[in-house]
């Protein structure tokens, strides 16, 4: 296991999965020139799942999640986005995008706006939320990861772990339905990992739904109720945690498994 | 643990390979839509770009395609043109004006019998430096070359006797013996100092008289036989010369005829225009030949020119050293006479009237005898001058043993451009660097001047400064000192260019880490010795983009020399629009110049790039 | 062993100038500023060898002396008995003129070509590629000398617009003639103008007469005003924004707040445009561009806007592309990344340089000499200078002259940079 272990008590009590479908992804196919990225991706969340996705680099878990707010272009298959088909119809796409938060490896907040600009930006220019309702949600949220007191600071005088609060908080601003995490804590020193992962944790027990690549073993046996292992562009392996971990049934999983592990 | 384990469980049993995109996902179409239709502004962008690439091909394709090489004048392009495919004057490109004068374009009027040396020190400034720029794979030795490439370069370029270049280096040379004894009896200062002075010593007083020594020793050694050689070349030139003339008359001939045959093929063939039909492709050919033919006659003139105004410069050449010769003894019996004439006559002057360089100078109330008293005294020192001038002046051309002299005047294209260029840039990083590191030191006042003097050189326009050279520069300098005017704008050029540097340098030096700094002073090293071990190195090495692209902005600058009356490209462009034959061309001196400039400075701009690239990839 | 109470004991000793840090530094700076300051000395006392001995002496006398030349581009009255001193204003003004023109077109272009360079569109940014390096590796001089070239010896005289059938034939609804004297393009004028004011100020300054036009000074304090209320719509806007969400449409309301108050001016000005019309030999009435001055806008805007082109490509770039990601994660548009997210990174990036391209513009507006177009170096430093002999004088002036615009303009650049540098650990 992850030298982190998760030590608090986790509360399930909201972590409940509704039958109504959040995410569907069927047969779909990415090529990056001839280069064939992602093969035949079929998936199905739930609204409440909490999905983690692993592999090795260059599996194509990134471009996957990527793809679901179209930052990635697919060119075969479907994906159904709380309902809207994604297509290259702007209108689906920005009203997805609104409804899809989404943290980056490397925070990528705005370096020119203070950390409480950064978090009313989107309510305020996307939503039409007025500014003092649109900062008094930013400071909801940035309460909420625990740093309201740099909400005028720069973005540039911040850690490395109260940056990607900072970024969780301002893709909460948006009040979105599903949460996609980009390897939220390769980028960190590991003091900064914890706090950021207790953020994470505290959105899954309100919830979430989450789709999130990492390589955090502890933070998927805690939080995750399915697993997802990728290599070659394809979905090898999916199960419940203890199961994936414990029991892994594909040579691919089980040296990865074994590799990022240790054992 | 999750209520849906059942559902979500998936074992992959086969793996599926990679396969191709979907056909309207590659190829040109794809390609196509991707890069020039993806949505109505995008192609409209497009259809604006591609009619506009249309336009501009079909108006200058066909000038291109249709240009003239072999003409001896516009005249004659514009009558190629009408006859060969019935175009107007703007229907074709005039290039042979090129194909007449490119070599003028590149040397400028540097002797052509001597045209070995710039090439030679073209391709010797590429083995110079070789050791700088891919300084990995090369043997270290080799930057010893580097560092004597300016001096041979120099000296391949103006001529002269083979030892000049090796006093130089000699001054050097005595400033590092000079430094060693000053550091070791009288610390960093001590050696610092006796250094310059003992470079400076060498240069201004020991390096003339050897200089002078060598040429008389080796002038009087051979002064017999110079003196018969001499002698024979005003035998035997005018000979020769009448023997070239006769020739040219012939070649003369030659061209009148074929012209007068032109001028007949061309009256039918613009006949055979005029009546509705082509020319027929025998008087097509038969014209091209007679041109080939006018072009080799008109060269085998212009040779045969050449040749006897060579002869005829040797015979004034052979005259006037044969004056010198008969003169010398004159002048050196006078001389002791002269200088104790003026000693005298100085000693003579009235009290305040030492020291003045004209009689302007006298101050107010001085008696007219007083005045003339200095005026005879300024003509006789004058007249002390002039004698030495003439001797050594005399022995210099009688003593010569190297390459033959060449004067600035004679620079001039893109040598010169070259020449400016380069120069400006070797010469300004010794003094950029001290800028540079001026500018960083923690010493208010020495900052305070390296940034005035960054500041006023940044913040004049070159132009501004080349007039300074040319109009100024003698008024800083003492009195009767004058040098001509291509030194004067190197000196000036590289003090404009070591400014420009030395900001490049600080960019250098800033971007190094401060643990390099810190690591230097902790070894315990001083402040040259860090600076010249750990820092500049890798300072310089990081500038090196920077440089090159500082060297970019001067070599495209050199052409301002023209303005101050230096033979550079555009300047040469325009005398060679006044010569008769191709008055009113512009078009084509200006593509093949703007061509040359636009290859070297794109492929020097595109070298830095990757340098930089190469750099930023080494840094991290 | 030494302790701390030696130290003060010893006394000053010769060598700790050397070798002591605290004295060391003093020692060098005093030993640079001697040699320094004898340098200075030496050209000094030789500059003024030189000019006695040439019986000329150092004054700035005959910027009040009659010039005895004609300037065939002024923007305030001059003529050859007007002064040196004002022949020098004249070309100040001129030399200001084409520099900000030149600025003005050459951030357009850099801006356009820059961005087009960008463009995801092959064949677009293949072309602004090409106009990038084009003019960046070709000398100014040989743009200048070449486009003054097309323009004298590609466009007809203004003879060829005479007779019946006209060789040529004037552009734009007969409003613009195109010749090889220059363009003329119709004029401003007001049919109930307001006339001049004078302005005339006495003592050194006598030379620096010079009428305004009524007229225009009520059009800028007009636009000024229609300007101000704009900001004031805009900042209401603002208001309504953040206290509802929704940002209420106020392009037309200013563009009627900028548009309408001219408009009535102007009308009440009688304001009508006086075209060139061709008399004799040559076009009378509207205002006449130059040759030299349109050859040398457009050859310094090409080449600098080349340059521009490059800083603007290098701005955007440097903001990196996570940027965008997180904004259109955050469901911005592309046009809203723009202006909220990439534009005010890339502008940190682009400004300090652009400034500097804009200086060098002006400094290299010097090249005017080349095709004759009247600057302060033509003037001052060129005719002035060969009539009174006064290189010294007239030369210091001219580089003091640009000397001084430069650090004005690179002071403000400072003082941007402090204001709007991004705020770091």
């Amino acid at each position: 296991m992850s030298e982190l272990a998760i030590e608090r008590q986790i509360d399930r009590s909201h972590m409940t999965i509704s039958d109504e479908v959040a995410i569907q992804i069927n047969n779909m196919n990415k090529w990056y020139g001839q280069f064939h990225v992602l093969r035949d991706i079929n998936l199905t969340v739930q609204r409440g799942e909490r999905i983690v996705i692993c592999g090795p680099s260059g599996s194509g878990k990134s471009t996957l999640i990527r793809c679901i707010n179209r930052l990635e272009e697919h060119q075969s298959g479907d994906i159904i986005v709380d309902g809207t088909e994604l297509t290259s119809d702007l209108k689906n796409i920005d009203k997805i995008r609104s409804e899809v938060g989404m943290c980056f490896q490397h925070f990528n907040l705005f370096p020119h706006l203070t950390i409480l600009e950064n978090c009313t930006l989107a309510p305020i220019w996307v939503r039409k939320v007025p500014r003092k309702e649109a900062e008094d949600i930013a400071m909801h949220y940035l309460e909420k990861v625990k740093i309201p007191d740099q909400a005028h600071k720069y973005p540039g005088m911040l850690s490395g772990g109260q940056q990607q609060r900072v970024a969780i908080a301002r893709s909460l601003c948006m009040k979105p339905r599903i949460m996609l995490f980009d390897e939220p804590t390769s980028a960190l020193d590991p003091e900064m990992i914890k706090e950021v992962l207790d953020t994470m944790i505290e959105l899954a027990e309100e919830g979430m739904t989450m789709l999130c690549v990492t390589h955090e073993m502890g933070f998927a046996q805690a939080v995750a109720n399915r697993v997802i292992f990728m290599d070659q562009g394809q979905i090898i392996e999916q199960n419940e945690p203890h199961a994936f971990f414990n029991d892994p049934q594909s040579d691919r999983t089980k040296l990865f498994l074994s590799q990022i592990l240790g054992h | 643990m999750s209520d849906n384990a059942q559902t979500v469980r998936y074992v992959r049993e086969s793996m599926i390979p990679p396969s191709e995109p979907p056909l309207k996902e590659q190829g040109a179409v794809k390609w196509m839509r991707e890069n020039l239709f993806s949505g109505w502004k995008n192609t409209l962008l497009s259809l604006v770009s591609i009619y506009v690439l249309v336009k501009l091909l079909f108006a200058l394709v066909p000038w291109f395609w249709n240009s003239v090489w072999t003409a001896g004048s516009l005249n004659e392009c514009r009558e190629t043109l009408a006859v060969l495919e019935g175009l107007t004057t703007h229907g074709g490109a005039c290039f042979a004006v090129i194909s007449d004068r490119w070599l003028q374009l590149l040397f400028g009027f540097y002797p052509a019998e001597s045209y070995w040396r710039p090439i030679l020190v073209f391709i010797l400034m590429f083995v110079a430096l070789a050791p700088i720029l891919f300084s990995a794979r090369l043997p270290k030795q080799l930057l010893w070359f580097s560092i004597l490439f300016p001096f041979l370069g120099t000296w391949l370029l103006w001529g002269g006797s083979f030892w000049v270049p090796i006093l130089v280096i000699l001054g050097f040379v005595v400033g590092a013996v000079g430094f060693k004894i000053g550091g070791r009896f009288a610390g960093a200062f001590g050696a610092v100092a006796l250094g310059i002075a003992g470079a400076a010593l060498w240069w201004m007083i020991a390096m003339p008289s050897i200089n002078g020594a060598l040429h008389k020793a080796v002038a009087l050694s051979r002064i017999d036989g110079t003196k018969a050689e001499l002698l024979e070349t005003l035998v035997t030139n005018p000979a020769q010369i009448d023997e070239i003339e006769a020739e040219q008359a012939a070649v003369q001939e030659k061209i009148n005829e074929l012209t007068a045959e032109k001028d007949v093929l061309v009256v039918e063939m613009l006949a055979a225009r005029e009546a509705g039909s082509e020319p027929s492709s025998d008087q097509k050919s038969a014209f091209n030949a007679i041109m080939d033919e006018l072009m080799v006659e008109r060269r085998h003139y212009t040779a045969l020119g050449f040749t006897a105004f060579k002869l005829q410069q040797a015979i004034s050449d052979a005259n006037g050293l044969l004056a010198n010769i008969e003169a010398l003894p004159q002048w050196e019996a006078d001389l002791p006479n002269a200088i104790v004439t003026a000693a005298e006559m100085e000693a003579a002057l009235p009290d305040g009237l030492h020291n003045l360089v004209s009689v302007n100078q006298v101050p107010a109330g001085t008696s007219p005898e007083a005045v003339d008293a200095l005026r005879a005294y300024l003509d006789a020192d004058t007249a002390v001058l002039n004698l030495h001038a003439n001797i050594e002046t005399a022995y210099e051309r009688l003593g010569i043993l190297g390459l033959a002299p060449v004067t600035s005047r004679d620079f001039g294209g893109f040598m010169l451009a070259m020449i400016i260029g380069v120069a400006g840039i070797v010469l300004s990083l010794p003094l950029g660097v001290l800028l540079a590191l001026a500018r960083q030191a923690n010493l208010p006042i020495v900052k305070g001047f390296a940034v005035a003097f960054i500041e006023i050189i940044r913040g004049v326009p070159l132009i501004v400064w080349l007039f300074t050279a040319s109009l100024l520069l003698n008024y800083f300098l003492p009195p009767r000192t004058s040098f001509d005017l291509v030194l004067r704008v190197v000196i000036m050029v590289t003090l404009f260019a070591a400014a420009y540097i030395a900001e490049v340098i600080r960019g250098g030096l800033a971007a190094l880490p401060k643990g390099q700094f810190e690591a230097a002073d902790s070894l315990g090293l001083d402040y040259w010795k860090s600076m010249r071990l750990i820092v500049l190195p890798q300072a310089l090495k990081i500038s090196i983009p920077g440089i090159v692209n500082t060297f970019i902005g001067l070599f495209k600058d050199t052409t301002l020399v023209g303005i101050i009356g230096l033979l550079d490209p555009l300047n040469l462009s325009n005398s060679i629009r006044a010569a008769a034959e191709w008055n009113g061309v512009y078009w084509e001196l200006f593509v093949f110049i703007g061509l040359l400039f636009f290859v070297s400075c794109f492929s020097m701009g595109r070298y830095s790039l990757w340098l930089e690239k190469k750099l930023q990839r080494g840094h991290r | 062993m030494t302790t701390l109470t030696d130290t003060p004991k010893q006394g000053f000793r010769l060598s700790q100038l050397i070798y002591d840090t605290r004295y060391r530094s003093i020692t060098i700076q005093v030993i640079a500023t001697v040699l320094i300051v004898a340098a200075l000395w030496w050209l000094a006392r030789n500059t003024v060898a030189n000019l006695t001995a040439l019986g000329k002496d150092f004054t700035l006398e005959f910027l009040g002396n009659r010039s005895g030349y004609d300037i065939n581009q002024r923007l305030i009255a001059y003529d050859s008995n007007a002064t040196h001193g004002r022949a020098a204003l004249v070309g100040i003004l001129n030399t200001l003129l084409v520099a900000g023109l030149g600025c003005v077109l050459a951030t357009i272009l850099g801006v356009i070509f820059g961005v087009l360079r960008l463009s995801k569109n092959w064949i677009v940014s293949r072309l602004a590629a090409v106009y990038v390096e084009g003019f960046r590796n070709v000398p100014l001089l040989l743009w200048i000398i070449a486009i003054f070239a097309v323009m004298t010896e590609s466009t007809p005289s203004p003879k060829d617009f005479r007779g019946e059938n006209p060789v040529a034939s004037m552009a734009l609804a007969d409003n613009v003639a195109i010749t090889n004297r220059g363009a003329y393009i119709p004029e401003p004028l007001f049919a109930n103008g307001l006339g001049d004011v004078e302005i005339k100020p006495g003592g050194i300054f006598a030379d620096l007469y010079f009428n305004v036009s009524i007229d225009l000074i009520v059009i800028l304090l007009t636009l000024v005003a229609s300007l101000l209320v704009v900001k004031l719509v805009n900042t209401r806007a603002a208001d309504i924004q953040n206290a509802t969400g929704v940002r209420p449409t106020t392009w037309w309301v200013n563009l009627l707040i900028i548009v309408a108050p001219i408009a009535a001016l102007l009308w009440g000005l009688g304001f009508y445009l006086g075209k060139p019309e061709l008399s004799g030999f040559n076009f009378a009435g509207g205002t006449h561009l130059r040759n030299s001055l349109l050859a040398l806008w457009l050859a310094l805007s090409l080449y600098t806007g080349a340059f521009i082109a490059e800083i603007v490509r290098g701005g955007i770039n440097a903001v990196s592309k996570g940027q965008t990601e997180a904004a259109f994660a955050l469901g911005l548009r592309p046009n809203r990344t723009m202006r909220l997210v990439i534009l005010p990174q890339a502008l940190r990036v682009i400004i300090p340089p652009l400034i500097s391209q804009f200086l060098n513009l002006t400094k290299n507006s010097s090249l005017a000499i080349a095709i004759g177009y009247m600057d302060v170096r033509s003037t001052l430093g060129g005719i002035t200078v060969n009539q009174t002999g006064r290189e010294l004088e007239g030369i210091l002036l001219v580089g003091l002259f640009y000397l001084l615009l430069s650090l004005a303009i690179s002071t403000g650049m400072n003082w941007f940079n402090d204001r709007v540098k991004l705020k770091e650990r």
